[in-house]
């Protein structure tokens, strides 16, 4: 018994430790924010922040973009997904398999790969350099649909059966039934979409043209966006997707774990 | 029901991707004169599409491995011993959520002595890694508890039970965080574009890099016939991944 608790001991410590490893990035960038700096001594101040919002209003108008890319791509993805997921999951029709299969193998492409379609669409249909260019292709991304596919997979048929008797308007079994049960798998979508455009560097560097509308990501990638100002945008920057994991993180967990293969 | 998701995923990207099958086989974008495989020959006979296809290939053989056994050794270990921090569990998850560009600042202002390679290898890991913990960790967490005690009941220690008991028992999942990890190590061009722009050194010349500088030049042949290679590279190595699970799970059964 005691060899027991000393190897947890010795296991819960390097994990521990580790785990404060991978915060180090964190804690420094908001350090740098607030000018405490290892390397050069400045004294600590909130001028970087005070940047963000009054002087620099280039940070602050990218950021609004960014939460209107995000934020749209998400809504719209989870819109589109929800229908679409569940006739993958229980209603069977001639092809579905292989349609499935080629969402599958969409989704593993690096973006580079379906860039170029992208580009070619968004020339044609006049979206380039809008935000559309970002945001309508973003709608269609096959992740959450197949995300919540096998969410709804999960969902025994006696419940929908049951749900049939009652009515036979699909929207209302949506409604009532499945979105109720798939909450978890459709919030971990949402956040992990989000994310993912949240952070999008090289697509809005291809589809838009002029600077104006860049979002932050793009911008704080530029080696000129560096001082103060940069960090406390960064910091600004890192906490919108945190806050949004906090506020439903357990939902979250939830949501993962179904997602794996059937 | 289906319809406007699969509309939107035909006009963004199934039929813009067959219309790039066609400009891998014509000469330029003006003439449209059809040549047959001469681009894929031409595109193996480029000295940086070799030594990009290298490159990503040892970096996804590097990172993959490396990955998901340490996601599997700190899940059991987290599942094990830790179960009532979930604290600690967040804080391998949290980078995932951060933005690249945070952690590439952080990076160049300490880390820059660091050789190229081994910093996107250090800033893989570190990112991906919390993903590949929770999805094994939710595995784990859902497994009949019974099954592991009827193995410590019968004699085995930790190790094995883990190795013959546990790890078997979750394969699917293992697979599919495979797979995930692999796409995830194909996206670390980001961080490499955001620490060193186009023009990286050799040693982390990747695919990505050479798509995204000829997509600069609008060269579509080259990049809708590197594209198709990619296509079919990722497509073989699904395949093979699939049958592999699917023998798997047989034979636990």
């Amino acid at each position: 018994m005691v060899r027991r608790r000393i190897i947890k001991a010795i296991f819960s410590a390097v994990i521990i430790i580790l785990a404060i490893g991978m915060l180090l990035p964190i804690v420094i960038t908001v350090l740098c924010s607030f000018g405490i700096n290892i390397k050069d001594e400045i004294e600590p101040c909130i001028s970087g922040y005070i940047d963000f919002y009054i002087w620099k209003p280039l940070y602050i108008k990218a950021f609004i973009r960014s939460v209107i890319i995000a934020g749209a791509v998400m809504l719209g993805t989870i819109i589109v997904s929800i229908p679409a997921a569940y006739v993958f999951a229980k209603v069977s029709f001639k092809g579905k398999n292989l349609l499935f299969y080629i969402y599958i193998i969409v989704m593993m492409m690096p973006f580079q790969v379906t860039l170029l379609p992208q580009y070619i669409v968004s020339r044609q249909a006049g979206l380039y350099d809008t935000l559309f260019a970002i945001i309508l292709p973003g709608i269609f991304t096959p992740f959450s649909v197949f995300l919540l596919t096998q969410v709804i997979k999960s969902i025994p048929g006696d419940y929908l059966d049951a749900a049939r008797l009652d009515t036979s308007n699909i929207f209302v079994i949506l409604a009532r039934i499945i979105i109720p049960i798939i909450r978890p798998g459709i919030i971990c979508a949402a956040v992990l979409v989000f994310t993912e455009y949240w952070n999008m560097v090289a697509e809005p560097s291809i589809l838009l043209d002029s600077k104006e509308k860049y979002p932050l990501a793009l911008i704080l990638s530029f080696s000129s966006s560096t001082g103060l100002v940069a960090f406390a945008a960064t910091v600004m920057f890192m906490m919108l997707p945190m806050f949004l994991f906090s506020f439903f993180e357990n939902e979250i967990a939830e949501g993962l774990g179904e997602y794996k293969l059937k | 029901m289906i319809l406007p998701s699969v509309a939107g995923f035909m006009i963004f990207f199934i039929i813009p991707f067959v219309y790039s099958f066609y400009y891998a086989f014509t000469k330029d974008a003006f003439s449209k004169k059809w040549v047959g495989f001469d681009n894929f020959v031409n595109l193996f006979k480029s000295d940086f599409l070799r030594l990009a296809i290298k490159n990503t290939l040892i970096f996804t053989a590097a990172s993959v491995p490396l990955i998901m056994v340490l996601s599997v050794v700190i899940a059991l270990i987290l599942a094990r011993f830790l179960s009532n921090a979930p604290f600690v569990k967040n804080a391998f998850f949290l980078p995932v959520l951060l933005p690249s560009a945070t952690i590439v600042m952080v990076w160049q202002a300490y880390l820059s002595y660091v050789p190229p390679f081994a910093s996107l290898l250090v800033i893989f890991l570190w990112k991906y890694v919390g993903l590949n913990i929770m999805l094994i960790l939710t595995a784990l967490i859902g497994m009949e508890k019974s099954i592991i005690e009827a193995a410590h009941i019968d004699g085995a220690g930790i190790l094995r039970t883990s190795w013959y008991v546990t790890l078997p028992n979750i394969s699917p999942i293992l697979f599919f965080t495979f797979i995930l990890s692999m796409v995830n190590s194909l996206k670390i061009y980001r961080e490499s574009y955001l620490m060193w722009g186009t023009h990286p050194d050799k040693s982390v010349y990747m695919l990505q890099n050479y798509l995204n500088n000829h997509f600069a030049k609008l060269n579509y042949q080259n990049i809708s016939t590197a594209a198709i290679l990619f296509f079919f590279a990722i497509y073989i190595i699904v395949a093979v991944v699939f049958l592999l699970e699917k023998k798997a799970s047989e034979q636990i059964w």
